[in-house]
């Protein structure tokens, strides 16, 4: 059996023994709060919720085939142990039904472990993740899912030049610095030997499959420091990394900085890496993009996106540009149009259109 | 002389009145944030009060778990609280409540009335909870009040039952 599975059946044991026993529940005499979309079902007086999202996806893009996909069925469980622990999990089944061709297709449909992992709270400004997380570089990584993105398609400055996963440890909090807050996380990773089935994961899965570039850790140390400005509503990040990517010979260095601003009338963002081998075996790769999402009335956004991306696999920088144009009637439920086109885009972005329906519930 | 005498002793009283009621004034327009009478308080301010209620800090200097609660959405204290704390309007909270939930971090619980939280917050250690000031009572510790301004358009008067004066503020 392994590793991974083994850590689910004990995982859902005990949960299983929590949930029977109530030992661990927490202060009793919560008013328990109605169901609310994008808030999960909670049990307070066992610290549990439980929830996920879900996400239905079409795309017709240049030399691949149309295609309509239950892309992302994804569900959290997330348990407190008293003050200090936590566990949470996110259990996904990835592209579970895709209609392509006029065919209905299961093949491509896989279970994975997206996240496991338990906190440990030292200090009120420090805690201790250890497991599978999501790797901490940029904004974009870190709230992935469909329906917390305005877009359908990801930059590619977001996804391809590092695993968008580590398995290992990692210390991280919040600090106050001058009337704003600093959040911190150092980690390192060692997916070759925790982890081994992550080694399939390829970068360019949200792309083009077809492109057999590993999206993998060897193993990795990094760190990540975003300071929250203006009352929440300016964040710039910094994110600092070393890896071997699984199959790449070379070590590698990541630099990444990016940026973050609403307001009531708009929201723009943007994020930029740079990628470079330690004996120059690999070619640089590097990229950016300037995002602005304006709203509209009737819960409905306009988006656009600009995007620059020099990849490795490419002779040639890559420009992306996307429009789309989302209805948002919840915080936690989108319907997403857009359009994408670009320069030299042909293999990694393709242009053409893109839809989904996401729902976090 | 005495005429003179009683003209300045009734001028002070109508001052030291007129002090009373603007300072009674000006402590009505502040919420207040209690944490339990039973246990050493924390030491807070208004940053590390926001922290704690995004979730972003969970334990006090000495190792006990924040509890923060709130009263329902839909109550006009909650909403000065979010644009006092958090100067974000309800959807951008929305908006960062979803990608917390992302990460397992649940917003802070809800109880139902501001009775609630003065009861729930007397009895359980590490819980704060936020009421308007005729709620305070002895079973719970005032730490920390917030002005509310002007533009926020509050009467926190309007927040205290008719007979709240009488039941809730004696110690």
């Amino acid at each position: 059996m392994s590793r991974i599975a083994m850590l689910i059946r004990r995982w859902i044991v005990i949960l299983g023994l929590s949930l029977a026993s109530g030992v661990m529940a927490g202060p009793a005499g919560w008013e328990h709060s109605p169901y609310e979309l994008g808030q999960g079902l909670q049990f307070p007086d066992q610290d549990l919720t439980v929830g996920g999202y879900l996400s239905l996806r079409y795309w017709g893009v240049d030399s691949l085939p149309d295609s309509l996909s239950l892309k992302d069925l994804s569900l959290f469980i997330s348990k407190g142990f008293g003050p200090r622990w936590s566990v949470f999990s996110e259990l996904e089944i990835g592209d579970a039904v895709s209609i392509s061709s006029g065919r209905v297709d299961t093949s491509d449909a896989e279970f994975e472990v997206e996240r496991l992992y338990a906190d440990y709270r030292a200090s009120q400004g420090l805690s201790l993740r250890v497991g599978k997380y999501l790797t901490p570089v940029g904004r974009w990584n870190l709230i992935h899912a469909d329906p917390l993105v305005w877009t359908v398609s990801r930059p590619l400055t977001t996804a391809v030049a590092f695993a968008r996963q580590a398995s290992g440890a990692m210390l991280y909090g919040t600090l106050p610095l001058a009337r704003n807050s600093l959040d911190y996380s150092l980690f390192v990773d060692d997916t070759e030997k925790l982890n081994t089935q992550q080694q399939d994961e390829i970068a360019y899965e949200d792309f083009n499959p077809n492109i057999p570039v590993s999206g993998a850790f060897d193993h990795a140390v990094g760190a990540r420091l975003v300071y929250h400005m203006f009352d929440g509503h300016m964040d710039l990040g910094l994110s600092l990394l070393q890896y071997r990517i699984h199959d790449l010979d070379d070590n590698m260095r990541l630099v990444g900085a990016d940026w973050y601003w609403h307001t009531a009338v708009a929201e723009l963002s943007s994020e930029a890496i740079y990628r470079s081998s330690r004996s120059g075996s690999e070619p640089d790769e590097y990229g950016g993009f300037l995002q602005a999402v304006v709203p509209v009335p009737h819960q409905f956004a306009l988006i656009g996106r600009y995007e620059r991306y020099a990849a490795a696999i490419e002779t040639s920088v890559t420009t992306v540009h996307s429009l789309g144009l989302t209805y948002r009637p919840r915080a936690a439920l989108s319907f997403k149009l857009e359009y994408r086109d670009g320069i030299n885009n042909e293999l990694i972005a393709p242009s053409g259109w893109l839809s989904s329906v996401a729902v976090l519930f | 002389m005495k005429i003179w005498l009683r003209t300045f002793r009734v001028s002070l009283a109508g001052v030291l009145l007129l002090w009373l009621s603007l300072g009674s004034l000006a402590a009505a327009e502040e919420i207040a944030v209690i944490v339990s009478s039973a246990v050493p308080p924390p030491i807070l301010d208004s940053v590390l009060l926001r922290d704690i209620y995004l979730k972003k800090i969970f334990l006090d200097g000495s190792g006990r778990k924040f509890i923060p609660v709130n009263l329902p959405a839909e109550h006009p204290l909650r909403n000065a609280w979010s644009e006092i704390l958090f100067n974000l309007s309800s959807n951008e909270l929305q908006d960062y409540w979803n990608q917390r939930y992302f990460h397992g971090v649940m917003p802070p619980y809800v109880l139902g009335s501001q009775d609630a939280v003065v009861r729930f917050v007397a009895k359980t250690p590490g819980a704060i909870g936020y009421v308007a000031p005729c709620f305070v009572n002895a079973s719970v510790r005032l730490i920390l009040s917030l002005p509310i301004g002007p533009e926020v358009g509050l009467d926190l008067q309007q927040q205290c039952p008719p007979t709240a004066s009488e039941s809730h503020s004696q110690p």
